[in-house]
């Protein structure tokens, strides 16, 4: 078979392997054949990639519809956390219901109004937890959550099922779900964890504990230390 | 093995709905299989894309008719062929050497190409003539025999479709010298 009609067969998609392997021996014995060969897939490749814009674009948007939601929400709440919550006032008894009440904010809810409208699978039952968490139904707002946490394990579910239940009264349960409880991302939840157990053991008047818990927030330089300084120094 | 047989079908038929289906159904495997070499993510998204979009264009231009093994087997390799290549690739300290990797399996023939190289012939392309375009999509493309073309475009012979072709070639290549002058 001469040159030209293995080049045929291969560009008609009908090559045997007989001739598949011939004109892989051609190429590697015959310079000239390899550079006119070249030439021809060269020109096979480039309009193969004009033709398959279409097809490409078809599924990059698979792969956006697919993704999996960003996390940068979580770095984002570390950021937008509540500051300034009003200054203490010296007080040589310090009032531990006092001192919660002054510090302890419901997390933002940073969640929702990300991911509203990507069509999650859980957005309705995620949306009506978050709707009563943002109108303070913290109890309702908890059941939900919890709910949400053992369907899709996700670690702000969670979290914001601990926080609701601090917010609705329930805080030595919160505070034993909270440290009970590993982090999908450690990372991204460990210090405001420790806020949360620092604020309730102060609720529950357990000084030592809520000094030991506040203390590593102190030191842990995220966005919380100052808070955390300000009520060390209350309770010292 | 019925069912992929099916889905081959459906896709000669060029049910792109299909597709969807196979291409995230494999997704999160070829990825795992992938990192196994050391090929980035972002190649690894490319890699994986190219493959799915070759095993399409040989079942719709017909080179694929009957599976001999499951679509997943088919899929890897091709994915293969194109993760070794891409390995190769990001190897090459020369420019000028004409690479040409192959697969005796899957019986193909890939070139390396440079990103401005692929510039400057998009471009030719784009330059040449309608006439010669068509020519040269039938046989480069779509995979039609000269006969086929020959009928398809009523050339008076394959002779002169034939000679059609070779001086298409050569303006193509003339425009690309151009380019490059």
């Amino acid at each position: 078979m001469n040159k030209e009609e293995l080049i045929a067969q291969y560009f008609s998609g009908q090559i045997s392997q007989e001739s598949f392997l011939a004109l892989k021996t051609l190429l590697e014995k015959d310079r000239a054949f390899k550079k006119d060969f070249y030439a021809q897939l060269e020109v096979q490749q480039i309009i193969a990639q004009e033709k398959n814009i279409p097809l490409k674009e078809r599924l990059d948007q698979l792969d956006q519809k697919s993704a999996p939601k960003t996390k940068w929400y979580l770095y984002a709440a570390a950021a937008t956390i509540l500051i300034a919550i009003g200054s203490l006032f010296y007080n040589s008894q310090p009032d531990y219901q006092e001192l919660y009440a002054k510090n302890f904010e419901a997390y933002p809810n940073v969640i929702a109004p990300i991911v509203r409208g990507n069509e999650a699978p859980n957005e309705n039952k995620m949306s009506l937890a978050f709707r009563y968490y943002d109108n303070k139904g913290y109890a309702k707002a908890a059941d939900i959550f919890k709910l949400l946490y053992n369907e899709t394990d996700e670690d702000y579910a969670f979290f914001y099922y601990s926080v609701s239940l601090m917010g609705a009264g329930e805080t030595t349960k919160a505070i034993s779900t909270l440290e009970q409880h590993s982090w999908n991302e450690p990372q991204n939840y460990q210090t405001i964890t420790h806020w949360y157990l620092g604020l309730g053991y102060l609720k529950l008047g357990n000084k030592e504990k809520a000094i030991f818990y506040l203390k590593k927030v102190a030191v842990s330089g995220k966005p919380l230390t100052k808070q955390a300084k300000e009520i060390l120094r209350k309770l010292q | 093995m019925i069912e992929d047989q099916q889905l081959i079908e459906d896709l000669k038929q060029k049910k792109l709905i299909v597709l969807d289906r196979i291409y995230l159904a494999y997704k999160e495997e070829f990825f795992l299989f992938a990192r196994t070499f050391s090929v980035s993510e972002d190649d690894i998204a490319d890699v994986y894309q190219e493959t799915v979009i070759s095993f399409y264009e040989n079942i719709t231009k017909g080179k694929l008719n009957q599976l001999t093994s499951s679509i997943k087997t088919y899929l890897f390799a091709i994915g293969k062929f194109k993760i070794y290549r891409q390995l190769k690739n990001n190897k090459l300290s020369f420019v000028d050497e004409l690479i040409i990797h192959s697969d005796e399996e899957l019986k193909i023939f890939e070139v390396e190409v440079s990103k401005k190289r692929q510039k400057v012939l998009k471009e030719a392309l784009y330059n040449l003539g309608a006439k010669c375009k068509e020519v040269l999509e039938l046989f480069y493309y779509e995979g039609l025999t000269l006969d086929e073309i020959q009928n398809f475009l009523n050339y008076s012979s394959k002779d002169v479709l034939k000679s059609q072709k070779s001086r298409c070639l050569k303006q193509l290549k003339e425009l690309v010298t151009k380019r490059y002058e």
